[in-house]
Formats: C-alpha cells, sequence, structure tokens
C-alpha cells in the first residue's frame, strides 16, 4: 500500500544537505570515487608541466632549478619558420577531414539504414568497421605496399596495363589526396554506430504519418530520418570542431616521407619533432597552444550549435 | 552552482601545482648536486684514511657499508638475453662487488630509445650513476642539462690506477667542455671499426656485364648503367639522415682547418658547403638516369636498405659484418647464383677517399650528478676492475671450451654454443664498451688475423680480407672532425629544424630535373642558413677565430 502512496515524491519543502544525499546514495558515489581520483591523477595533476613552457626547462634542474623565462618560448615558437606552415596545413588537413570524412558515416548509416537483408546489412557492418581497428602503423605500411611508385600493387598493374605510375604517397598534391581517401576509408565505417543508434531511436509512428502522407523512401529520409539524427550530427560535429587543431598525429607519421614536406609539417609533428629534440619547452608551450585553440573553437562552435536551436554539448 | 564548480576545479589545478612542486622542492633540499671535493664528505668520517697520501678514503678493502651502483647496459633486444641479469652480471656481483661490499645493478637502455630513457630518468633523479652516449654532442647536451657532475681527476687516478694509466691522455684532451673536466671514456680500436664496415657488392652481376669492381664514382655509375642495360638492379642508395658523412668523397684534394671546423659535423649536413653541392649535383644526374634506387627516400633504415639488397633490387649494400649476420644467407636463399665482393670506396676521379676518423675514444661517460662520493669511488674502481686484462678477457670472451677454443695461434676463436656462459649476440660488447670499443689482441696483423675468424660467416673470410686490405691501403686519407672546447650552442638548438630541411632539400635536389637543380639549390641554401644554419656557422667561425678547437693528429 504504501508504494502508491505518492506524497513522499512531492518536492520536499526546504533543501536537503549534502549528506543526506550523500547517506542515501553512498554506493553511488563510491562507484564514482575511482574514476574522478583517476581524472584528477591524469587530468589535472597533469596540467602542473604545462608549466614548462613559462621556464627554460632544463631536466635535469626540474621545476624550481630551470629558469624563468615568461612568455619568451611562445614567442621563439611563433616566429618560427616551421609554425605558419605547419599551422596552415594542421588546419588544411583537418578541414579536408571535416569536409571529406564527417559527411560520409551519416550518408553510410542512411544507406544502412534502408538495407533491409539482415545478414547482408550485418557483413557489410563489420566489413565497414574493420579499418578502425588497425593501427596507423600497419596502414602505413599497407598503403606502400599497394600506392608505392616502384613497387605498389596499383602501380604495378597500372604501368603493366601502359600507364604512367602514379606518385599516391610520394609527391605533395598526390599525397594529400591519399592522406584523405585513406582517412575516409579509416573512419567511416566506425563512425555509422553512432548515427544507426540514434535512427533506430525513431519514433516508427513519424514514418507511418510520412507515408500517409503520400512520402516516398527518399522523401521519407530527407524529411524524417535527416531531422531526427540533427542533434546527434550537431554533438558529433562539435566534437570534431574540438579536434581541428590536433590532428592524428600517428596518421602523418605513418603516411608521410621527405618527398611531401609541403603538407605534412603539421602541429603535432613539430611537438613530436622538439621532444625528440629534447626541446620539452617548446614542445610543450605548441601543444598548450593547439589545446587552447581546440578549446575555444569547442565553445564557439557550441554557441553556434545553440543559436541553431539545438542543445549544444555544455 | 557553476561559480562553485569552477572555482573546485581551480582549486585542484592549484593543489596539483602545488603537489608536483613540493615533489621536487623536496628532493632538491635533501639531495643537492654534490660537488667532488678532495675532503671525504661527512658520512666517511668513520672510515679512516688508509695509504696513500689520505686525500681519499681507502675502501680498498670493501666499502663499510653497502654501497649501489647503476651501471647502464644498452638493450638490443637479443632473443633469449637478460641483460640485467645474466652469467655475466651474476659473474660481475660475484668477482667485483661482494668482495668490496657493492651491488652492481644494470639499467637497461633500449638501443634505439636511449636519450629518452635518459632523459626520463633524469628527470626523475633515478638515473643510472654513469650516463654515457658515444657522440659527443649527446653528451654535451646530458652535461648541458646539468644532469652530470664534474670529474675530479686525481679522485679518479686514485681510485682506478689502471684505467686512468689506458685513459689519461684521452681524458685529458677530450673530457672538458667549456674549461669544465665533464667526461671520462672507454678506449678505441679505430682500424677494426673501420674494415668491420663491408660494403656488398654482386660480383654475380659484375661478371655477367664482364665488368670490374668499381673504383671511382663515374665506374660505379658505369657499372650501374650495365645492370640497368641487362636488366638487373641498380645501385643502393639511400637517403643520409644521420652521422653525416655523406659527402667526405666529394671533398676534393683540397681541404683547409677553417673548413674542417665549419662543415665537418656529424649532427649537421653542410648543405651550402661545395662538398654538399659536388655530391647533390653526382646523385641528382645519377637518379635522372634512373642509374641509384629511386626511392631511396624511404630507405630509413638497415632494415630496408636489406631487404632490397638480398631481394635483388639493388647490388650494393654497406653494414657491419658479423659472422651471425643474416644477410649472405638470405641473399643466397633467394637467389642461389649470388655472390659478393667488397666495394673499396667509389669517390669521383681524383678525389681522395676521404673517411671519418675516429677519435681515439669510444664511449663518452659522465657521472650523474646525484651520485655520491662512495658511488662516484665504487664506479671507478669497477672501471678499473674491467680495465685488468682478465677481467676483460673473460667478459669479452666467455670460457674456454664452453664459448671460445684457442686456435693454433693462441687467438680466442668463438664458436656457436649454448652454455650458459654464452656471450651475448655482439659478445657482450655492450658491457665491456665501459672501457673499450673493439676486442684488441695485440698489434694490428693479431687484431686481423682474430677478426677475420671471428667476424666472418662461414666460407666468406675473403670479405673481412679485403675490406682490410682497402682500408689499409686509404689509411692516410682519415679526416678528423675539429672538435670544439667550448659548448657550441647553437648545434643543440637548430640541429633537429635543419635536420627535418635536410632531408626534404636532398630528397627534392636529387629528384629535380637537372635544369631546375641551380634554381632549387640557392633557394634551398637559403632556407637552410635562415633555419639556423648561419647560427652555427657564425658560432663555429668565432671560435674557430678564437683558437677555441683542437685537431689531434
Amino acid at each position: 500500500m504504501g508504494k502508491n502512496n505518492k506524497a513522499p515524491r512531492l518536492p520536499m519543502p526546504g533543501k536537503k544537505g549534502a549528506a543526506y544525499y550523500f547517506r542515501r546514495d553512498w554506493q553511488l558515489y563510491l562507484l564514482v570515487f575511482l574514476p574522478m581520483v583517476h581524472l584528477f591523477i591524469f587530468k589535472y595533476l597533469a596540467y602542473s608541466g604545462l608549466s614548462i613552457s613559462f621556464l627554460d626547462y632544463k631536466v635535469a634542474k626540474g621545476y624550481f632549478g630551470s629558469k624563468f623565462v615568461g612568455l619568451d618560448i611562445f614567442k621563439k615558437v611563433f616566429t618560427h619558420r616551421n609554425f605558419l606552415p605547419a599551422l596552415r596545413n594542421t588546419l588544411l588537413l583537418n578541414v579536408l577531414d571535416l569536409v571529406f570524412s564527417f559527411p560520409m558515416p551519416i550518408i553510410l548509416a542512411l544507406l544502412l539504414n534502408e538495407v533491409r537483408v539482415k545478414w547482408f546489412k550485418s557483413v557489410s557492418q563489420t566489413m565497414l568497421y574493420l579499418p578502425h581497428f588497425l593501427s596507423w602503423v600497419v596502414i602505413g605500411a599497407v598503403a606502400y605496399q599497394l600506392f608505392g611508385v616502384n613497387n605498389g600493387i596499383i602501380n604495378s598493374l597500372i604501368k603493366s596495363g601502359g600507364g604512367e605510375a602514379i606518385p599516391f604517397l610520394q609527391s605533395d598534391g598526390w599525397w594529400l589526396f591519399t592522406y584523405v581517401a585513406i582517412g575516409v576509408w579509416q573512419t567511416m565505417g566506425w563512425g555509422t554506430i553512432i548515427y544507426l543508434a540514434a535512427i533506430t531511436n525513431l519514433n516508427p509512428d513519424l514514418y507511418e504519418a510520412a507515408k500517409v502522407d503520400g512520402a516516398n523512401r527518399w522523401q521519407q529520409t530527407l524529411h524524417v530520418t535527416l531531422p531526427g539524427i540533427r542533434s546527434t550530427i550537431v554533438v558529433m560535429l562539435i566534437m570534431q570542431l574540438g579536434k581541428i587543431m590536433g590532428g592524428s598525429f600517428e596518421r602523418i607519421l605513418a603516411l608521410s616521407n621527405a618527398a611531401v614536406p609541403k603538407y605534412s609539417t603539421t602541429i603535432p609533428m613539430l611537438v613530436y619533432d622538439w621532444f625528440r629534440a629534447n626541446k620539452f619547452s617548446e614542445s610543450t608551450a605548441l601543444g598548450l597552444f593547439q589545446s587552447v585553440i581546440g578549446v575555444l573553437l569547442v565553445f564557439v562552435s557550441d554557441k553556434f550549435a545553440k543559436r541553431m536551436g539545438e542543445d549544444g554539448l555544455l | 552552482m557553476k561559480k562553485a564548480l569552477s572555482l573546485l576545479l581551480v582549486a585542484i589545478m592549484l593543489l596539483g601545482l602545488l603537489a608536483a612542486c613540493g615533489g621536487d622542492g623536496g628532493s632538491a633540499a635533501t639531495n643537492p648536486p654534490s660537488n667532488p671535493t678532495k675532503a671525504p664528505e661527512g658520512g666517511d668520517a668513520t672510515q679512516p684514511p688508509a695509504g696513500g697520501d689520505g686525500a681519499y678514503p681507502d675502501y680498498s678493502n670493501g666499502f663499510p657499508e653497502n654501497v649501489t651502483i647503476q651501471i647502464p647496459v644498452y638493450d638490443r633486444g637479443f632473443e633469449g638475453w637478460d641483460v640485467t641479469n645474466n652469467y655475466y652480471t651474476k659473474w660481475i656481483q660475484e668477482a667485483f662487488g661482494d668482495p668490496l661490499n657493492v651491488t652492481v645493478e644494470y639499467v637497461a637502455i633500449p638501443r634505439g630509445d636511449e636519450v629518452n630513457t635518459f632523459m626520463q630518468y633524469i628527470a626523475a633523479h633515478t638515473a643510472p650513476d654513469i650516463i654515457f652516449h658515444y657522440d659527443m654532442p649527446a653528451a654535451v647536451s646530458y652535461w648541458d642539462q646539468g644532469a652530470m657532475q664534474p670529474i675530479d681527476y686525481d679522485e679518479v687516478a686514485f681510485y682506478a690506477p689502471t684505467y686512468w694509466a689506458n685513459m689519461e691522455d684521452t681524458i685529458k684532451t677530450y673530457g672538458t667542455v667549456g674549461g669544465d673536466q665533464a667526461f671520462i671514456f672507454a678506449s678505441r680500436y679505430s682500424l677494426g671499426t673501420y674494415y668491420q664496415w663491408v660494403t656488398l657488392i654482386r660480383q654475380d652481376w659484375l661478371d655477367q656485364v664482364n665488368m670490374e669492381i668499381p673504383t671511382t664514382w663515374e665506374e660505379a655509375m658505369a657499372v650501374s648503367q650495365a645492370w640497368k642495360d641487362a636488366g638487373l638492379g641498380t645501385w643502393g642508395y639511400s637517403l643520409p639522415t644521420s652521422s653525416f658523412t655523406f659527402e667526405y668523397g666529394f671533398i676534393g684534394p683540397e681541404i683547409t682547418d677553417q673548413e674542417k671546423a665549419l662543415y665537418l659535423d656529424l649532427n649537421v649536413a653542410p648543405l651550402t658547403w661545395k662538398a654538399t653541392e659536388n655530391y647533390l649535383r653526382a646523385y641528382n644526374d645519377a637518379y635522372n638516369k634512373g642509374l641509384v634506387d629511386t626511392e631511396f627516400y624511404l630507405n630509413l633504415d638497415d632494415a630496408a636498405n636489406k631487404a632490397k639488397f638480398v631481394s635483388g633490387q639493388v647490388g650494393t649494400y654497406g653494414f657491419y659484418i658479423a659472422n651471425n649476420t643474416d644477410v649472405l644467407s638470405t641473399l643466397t636463399a633467394n637467389d642461389p647464383n649470388a655472390k659478393v665482393s667488397v666495394l673499396v670506396s667509389a669517390a669521383p676521379e681524383g678525389n681522395p677517399a676521404y673517411y671519418y676518423e675516429y677519435p681515439a675514444y669510444g664511449m663518452i661517460m659522465g657521472i650523474n650528478a646525484d651520485s655520491t662520493a662512495e658511488e662516484r669511488a665504487a664506479v671507478y674502481m669497477f672501471l678499473d676492475w674491467m680495465s685488468q686484462p682478465d677481467n676483460l678477457f673473460k667478459l669479452e670472451h666467455g670460457v674456454e671450451g664452453e664459448t671460445f677454443n684457442y686456435d693454433e695461434n693462441g687467438i680466442p676463436v668463438h664458436f656457436d654454443n649454448t652454455a650458459e656462459s654464452k656471450l651475448s649476440n655482439n659478445n657482450n660488447k655492450d658491457y665491456w664498451c665501459l672501457v673499450e670499443e673493439a676486442v684488441t689482441y695485440g698489434d694490428d696483423e693479431a687484431n686481423f688475423q682474430a677478426n677475420k675468424s671471428n667476424w666472418a660467416p662461414e666460407g666468406y673470410d675473403y670479405l673481412i680480407e679485403d675490406s682490410y686490405n682497402g682500408v689499409v691501403a686509404n689509411l692516410d686519407n682519415g679526416l678528423i672532425t675539429p672538435i670544439f672546447t667550448e659548448v657550441v650552442s647553437s648545434t643543440a638548438e637548430y640541429s633537429a629544424d635543419l635536420n627535418s630541411l635536410w632531408q626534404e632539400a636532398c630528397t627534392a635536389l636529387v629528384r629535380c630535373a637537372p635544369s631546375e637543380f641551380d634554381a632549387l639549390y640557392a633557394d634551398y641554401c637559403e632556407q637552410y642558413l635562415d633555419a639556423g644554419y648561419q647560427a652555427i656557422l657564425d658560432e663555429k667561425q668565432a671560435l674557430f677565430d678564437a683558437g677555441s678547437y683542437l685537431i689531434v693528429d
């Protein structure tokens, strides 16, 4: 009988203290405790390391022994001859990725959604996911085996057909094309998961209503499915924009070579090069710059999404 | 609520900062970098100085309290070999450590990632007592980071008399940085290093086109053209990415001390130098005629070069030969008719075949800034113990009957074995490299005879012989890189940037059409100078003018 008594569910007059909630849900707080500690140590304590971008950091002297130099390191980084090309390339590669890689999972999800043969759908889904699980080192090695000028399989076929070898990975312009194409291939399958899940959640009544109104398959996709997953697309877009200053370091490292410097000098590659040259302060400063821009972009795109009437992320 | 949350985050960050700083501050306060002083430190007071002039406590009968020394050892990933715990590390502990109350702990340093590994140890103040590197600029950079303490020569001489007697001249010649006594060394018998480097050339291909082993660049390219016409492979070539000596053959007969001081540098490619221009023109010409591997810029490691040679894509390949090498067996497995000879040199006609002449030292070692006086003493005593011929012999050759047998000339010849005392794949070099860089057996002739038996795979003695003869005939053409007695700080600052620009420039200049070469070369030279090379040249020129350099004969 007590269960049907609605009185306790009414909002209590006055607020309960934190202790009350803690006593009531202590198991939940305990559960979240360890992840919080992990987050604290690895995401917040690590911030203290950023201080070396303001120091002339010498490893053996540590944070305290190294000389404080204010913004000198940043000045040095921003005037470095590779800084502007790296900034340009980072933006270029990521914008290209955004243009080509971002819509692909949406298109694929819409297509997969239309497939009616169950086994065909699951087989193609699995095949599409697979590249996501390959490391870039492996993809890089395979790419050279496939696209190399002298020994690549594709070029061997082209040459045996009487054509000219195409330097897919060995001249600047083609490299850009191959880089983006491999990126699309690697990411498109995995990206469909979230969109397919969103599509599954759509109310079937909407489709029935559309059918009654005489909408065909294409019109249903355009006017029911797409608007239905719009908020998912916007959230994914915001998250992608946050990464626009980052970019895939392993992907560039695995695919680039000395013949294609024009587009492969990027911010993550510079951070890596400087780190290997023991220029820890410069590396950190550049990494910090990259993260700050990334955060700003997230805020800007979030504002933008809210203006468009979406919920946004923050 | 939001305000509270952000306040909390700020507090957390501040706490983090404090925690990190607190940790460092603490260790800095309790662990000041010890300076070598002649007076024994506090802890030694219990041990009255015995014998000698009493300046240093005598530990020859053992340390009163156990001292742990940490010795770095390269881990090259040899299968089935535990670098820090094996027959020899145990033997070192028993023979050296136990009698003196010293614990010898080996610290594995991955060979391919040594600087990062050392840097992490140094940052955490857990670096081994010896910090080492084979190249001077890297060693100087450790010193510059503050990771090492100054060396007191009298102290070394006191604790390690044999080692000091062997190495005194070398240490006094090369061991100072900007006036500070920074390094001690292992010795290097460099002749062996020279002829252990063997460049193979496909003799069966030469036979097929009826040509002799080339001795100049022009002959080499004629051979490559003949190979190409006969449908065989090309001349092997790979992009120089480190240890820059690629230009040596293209220097020409005249080189001044000033040019040596400015341009010879293992860490910075001298792009703007005439020799490099000659080199690039020669390879540009060869590339455009299809005479060298056209994908040279993808050959970035030994594995890539080796793969192209054993699969018959290229006809030349250079490497340090060892009797367990798989190059020859793989090559003949792929092509049963394959035969190889030694290519001695291929400098252009009229140019001396200059080669990089090693300075007299091998491993460059510094003492960790955190090491105590006792640890220092124990390290020096360890070096002295290893310098004793009997101990060194056992480390280098193992146990008679188990790892080696004497031949008729009394030379220890190693054989394949599975004994407990089996040596590591490079004959324990990573242990005895602290005192010498190559095994020696007496004079040059004795060394040669022994190396022939110990380096050549079965049936390939002639490779070592030909290589040795070629090196000996060319011995006068060694170029010694002048050593600056001050830190050339611009090198550390710019070498990484210049290296990547060099790789870009070399690739572009070799691959461009001959008609574009001049303009492109001028353009890259300008970029290279802007990117820091001008600063390096200026700094070196100033040091050269001030006489702050050393050319040792």
